[in-house]
């Protein structure tokens, strides 16, 4: 935390890929995202200033590894907190409850996860949600990829019937394609929270402070409505539950 | 006159057989006949020795460098449109005009040869296949360009995979299948250099040419022996001519051997090498945008730059690099020095501002990462490009002038071989007829 502080500003890990959360503008070619302005208020509640932020772009295997080993201060990239991981990180609050959920085509017929009897689904190779839909839905095809948005190819060119995602993944495809539903199911509850370091309670307790009050003031509201309510998907901010008490 | 018992054997022979073998005009006639029957074969052999090194310089020159040059074409304008794809999707939807019509270029220049190529190709049933299967790819290639475009005006990331869908079709179908093609054409090159240069025609033509001349030779020596006349003109002037016919053949072989020598070291080989340079180089560009595009997680790509370029500057033993290999195939050409040397500096720069966007985009700067892509590296790799274009030119010339003079000449001599040798017979048979007839009468 002082460590920051004597720098003068936050070294975030994020994600650029990922439309609506972390995701580099090709017009402006900066990064933007849900996650990218909470990060900011991180900052501006140390500095007091927004702008005072380096991010470093970190794909999904990477992330983790660089907050474990200090090169960044902290990640916030759409990441599910589940006991493994906390075994290496120490996570925030819950900022954000995501589902994963399931995408057609609009008119496909498929209304729901009965109906992906015999159909393909799309996943991205090695994630949770491959595993998911095996449960969830065994008679279904799976189709395995290896980058997020090549499903939303697949779909588009007719490989594939349905994507399996989480449901900020399958926002930011809705964005780019109007002709897809993403089915109201959720299949799974995925809690995404920020991964920093162990062994600074410190700093965790600091974030926390900040989420609790952009939950109490309505940034994290408003964060939720400027990048996610376009989609219709919009979940209110959950409630937060503390490791060492509230 | 009298004794019977030998008389009583040669009743075996036919009485005009044994006149011919034992009387010295009969031996004559034999020798006449003889000395056609050799002079014939001499014009058989002699004739399709020269009929199949001819066909052999005009395969080279007119069919298996042709295609060759059509794949290797092929090969350049369908890498160029990948990577030329590759760097205007980085401009996002501001590409300018210049790129837009470079790859609109590529797409059709593409179409053009893979039509050239399959009008070359002959009957091949597998050349034609891979023909047809490009011809399909390419339509889908540039659909999912297209889309890949459109998305990313729209400033949709899901372009960035059209693209990448775009990419490894192009690489790990279409330029693979010109790879089979441009392989196919090298082993064709290569065989029908070998059947330019064999030595079993210039020898076959010497050891022929040779018996018939000895033959003349000893056709005179028998005259002046039985007629005491030191001169036969008919004999004389077939023995100079044969001689005469033999000499231009063999220089016209051994020119088309020079020639044929020529063309593959100067001109193909150097064009194949330089060939290599250049698709190395297309491959390395779109390594590095795609690398950009794929923001951090274009690791495959970054590798895939690096095994492009150590192609290109290191080679697998650290010194016999592809461009080495260049220099050492023009040195012969004694042009050679400056020119390696200036594409070898021309590599250099553009490794530098690959290393210089690699740190950018390492180290978060993303952005500045990309316009030094677009700007100094893209100039680098475009001066690379071009001095390549231009010595890949160079070597062509060379390749064709050479496989031009390998195969000229022959026609003239195809008809005077055969006319002269007979000519030759003719002569011949005047020659010894003067002395049969001064025995008749």
């Amino acid at each position: 935390m002082r460590k920051i502080q004597e720098r003068g500003r936050l070294i975030a890990g994020v994600d650029q890929t990922t439309l609506l959360f972390g995701y580099r503008n090709p017009e402006t070619g900066a990064i933007e995202g849900f996650d990218i302005d909470l990060l900011r208020e991180v900052a501006r509640a140390i500095f007091g200033d927004p702008s005072r932020i380096e991010l470093k772009v970190a794909t999904s295997p990477q992330r983790l590894p660089l907050v474990m080993s200090g090169d960044v201060d902290i990640v916030a990239s759409a990441i599910t907190v589940n006991c493994s991981r906390r075994q290496d990180v120490d996570f925030s609050s819950i900022y954000y409850l995501a589902h994963q959920k399931v995408l057609v085509m609009t008119g496909s017929g498929i209304n729901g996860v009965p109906d992906l009897k015999g159909k393909t689904v799309c996943a991205t190779i090695g994630s949770t949600s491959v595993d998911n839909i095996r449960k969830i839905a065994p008679d279904a095809v799976p189709y395995s990829v290896t980058t997020r948005a090549d499903c939303l190819v697949a779909l588009q060119e007719g490989w594939v019937q349905s994507i399996t995602s989480d449901n900020t993944i399958l926002d930011g495809f809705h964005a780019q394609d109007p002709n897809t539903q993403i089915l109201p199911e959720a299949l799974t509850d995925e809690p995404y929270g920020m991964a920093m370091q162990k062994g600074h309670p410190e700093f965790v307790r600091f974030v926390n402070g900040v989420l609790d009050r952009s939950r109490t003031n309505g940034t994290l509201e408003s964060l939720n409505e400027r990048w996610l309510q376009s989609t219709g998907e919009a979940a209110p901010p959950p409630t937060p539950r503390y490791q060492d008490g509230p | 006159m009298g004794s019977y018992p030998p008389r009583e054997i040669r009743v075996h022979l036919p009485a005009s057989i044994a006149r011919l073998v034992t009387t010295t005009p009969g031996q004559l006639r034999l020798l006449s006949f003889a000395v056609v029957a050799a002079l014939a074969f001499l014009a058989l052999t002699g004739t399709n020795a020269l009929l199949r090194r001819e066909a052999a310089a005009r395969a080279v020159g007119l069919q298996t460098e042709p295609l060759l040059l059509g794949a290797e074409d092929l090969y350049v304008s369908l890498a160029d449109a990948d990577a030329t794809a590759a760097r205007t999707f980085l401009h996002s939807g501001l590409e300018p005009a210049s790129e837009r019509e470079r790859y609109v270029g590529d797409i059709r220049t593409s179409g053009e040869r893979i039509a050239a190529v399959g009008s070359q190709v002959g009957t091949s049933p597998e050349q034609l296949r891979t023909v047809q299967t490009i011809t399909g790819q390419l339509p889908i290639y540039d659909g999912f360009v297209e889309e890949a475009r459109a998305n990313n005006r729209q400033g949709f990331p899901v372009g960035a995979n059209y693209l990448n869908q775009a990419s490894s079709l192009m690489r790990n179908q279409m330029l693979a299948e010109v790879t089979n093609l441009y392989e196919e054409a090298t082993r064709r090159l290569a065989s029908d250099y070998r059947a330019g240069t064999s030595p079993i025609e210039p020898v076959i033509l010497t050891i022929i040419g040779v018996g018939a001349i000895g033959l003349l030779l000893w056709s005179q020596h028998y005259l002046n022996d039985r007629t005491n006349r030191v001169f036969n003109v008919g004999l004389l002037a077939a023995t100079l001519l044969i001689a005469g016919m033999l000499c231009w053949s063999l220089l016209r072989l051994y020119s088309e051997n020079r020639e044929l020598v020529s063309s593959r070291r100067d001109g193909a080989d150097a064009v194949q090498v330089l060939t290599a340079a250049r698709i190395l180089l297309l491959r390395a560009e779109s390594d590095d945008s795609l690398a950009l595009i794929a923001h951090g997680t274009g690791d495959a790509f970054v590798k895939d730059f690096d095994n492009a370029t150590s192609s290109l500057v290191e080679g697998t033993d650290g010194e016999n690099t592809v461009l080495l290999q260049a220099l050492t195939s023009r040195h012969q050409t004694k042009t050679a020095d400056p020119i390696a040397g200036n594409l070898q500096a021309l590599v250099a720069t553009f490794m530098t501002e690959h290393e210089r966007v690699r740190q950018l985009d390492d180290t978060g700067r993303y952005q500045e990462a990309v316009t030094v892509s677009l700007t100094d590296e893209s100039s680098a790799a475009q001066a690379l490009d071009s001095e390549l274009g231009k010595q890949i030119a160079l070597a062509r010339a060379q390749m064709d002038a050479h496989a031009k003079n390998a195969r000229a000449g022959f026609e003239m001599l195809i008809i005077a071989l055969p006319a002269a040798i007979a000519l030759a017979a003719v002569s011949s048979l005047i020659g010894l007829q003067q002395r049969i007839a001064e025995y008749d009468g």
